[in-house]
């Protein structure tokens, strides 16, 4: 882990990135890479596809690092720039839906079993959350994979608090109905 | 009904840390390009910006002594009026004759000689 991360605060690491202070940006990614992900992730519904997002919206970011006008709030700018290419990326892919999607797993984990398990159990929630709404989807991921409070998913998605806790609660009940007691408890204990 | 949180564990990019690893490594490979040339260009600005405090002293000094001699009083020279006869060496005094028409008295003539009283 670079010794960046955690201890200088966004401003600082914009204003150092700024400089093309390559350790500076690798800070910002490794910080805003999951609430990104999640945005992303639901958005599209897949997780190949989240992570092309992610990687477009972090250079584009790069790109126009001058337009942060609040640079201690990177992470909400970079939010919007993940939701802008999604769309875009959403309007490609049904232009190119017929085409095949290309399963990418650069990484191996030590043991086969898990791994695949781990697989299959990604590809049923990724399957149910694709039955829930975007909405539904960008509060469930933001809350219980990114660990967002309420407060800050309302923010984000500019809603009230009281309609994050209600869509969270409708998508964590359509997700147990999807997935099944089963599938949940097998996933606790992996 | 429970309302426990959903593991999404599963969903996590950064819960495989090898995995995670290699998501970093590619945008920062792919941005290498973009922050190289951030880095060139704050060098090049940072070359004027280098000269430009030793620059606007000099421009401010330069300015400063220009406005001083501009702003001194100017030294009023009075010169008297000086007429053609004295400037061809002339007396004064017989160009007064001269121009009065009238010869001049013995006593006129002593003073300006040099004799007179």
């Amino acid at each position: 882990m670079p010794p960046l991360e955690g201890s200088t605060d966004d401003a600082a690491l914009v204003a150092r990135a700024r400089r093309g202070e390559a350790a500076a940006f690798e800070a910002l990614v490794r910080r805003h890479y999951r609430p990104a992900f999640a945005t992303a992730m639901a958005l599209t519904g897949t997780r190949e596809d989240a992570e092309d997002i992610c990687q477009d919206a972090f250079i584009k970011a790069l790109e126009r690092l001058e337009d942060c006008r609040q640079p201690e709030r990177v992470g909400a700018w970079l939010l919007q720039i993940v939701r802008n290419r999604a769309h875009n990326h959403r309007a490609w892919r049904k232009v190119r839906e017929t085409e095949p999607i290309e399963e990418r797993d650069a990484a191996v984990e030590h043991d086969p079993h898990r791994a695949m398990r781990r697989d299959a159990l990604r590809r049923k929630l990724e399957s149910a959350l694709g039955t829930l709404t975007e909405l539904q989807r960008q509060v469930v991921l933001l809350h219980d994979l990114e660990g967002m409070a309420h407060k800050e998913v309302a923010e984000l998605l500019d809603i009230s608090e009281v309609s994050s806790r209600q869509h969270l609660f409708v998508a964590r009940r359509l997700l147990r109905e999807r997935l099944g007691t089963s599938t949940i408890e097998e996933y606790a204990h992996d | 009904m429970t309302d426990d949180p959903i593991d999404l564990t599963a969903l996590d990019p950064t819960a495989d840390g090898t995995r995670f690893d290699a998501l970093v490594g590619a945008i920062t490979a792919r941005a290498e390009p973009l922050l190289r040339a951030r880095h060139a260009r704050l060098n090049g600005f940072g070359q004027i910006s280098a000269w430009r405090r030793p620059v606007l002293l000099l421009a401010a000094a330069i300015a400063l002594v220009a406005g001083a001699s501009l702003l001194r009083p100017r030294q009023v020279t009075t010169r008297s009026e000086t007429t053609l006869a004295e400037a061809i060496g002339t007396p004064s005094s017989l160009a007064t004759w001269a121009g009065s028409g009238s010869p001049p008295s013995p006593a006129d003539l002593l003073t300006t000689s040099g004799e007179g009283p």
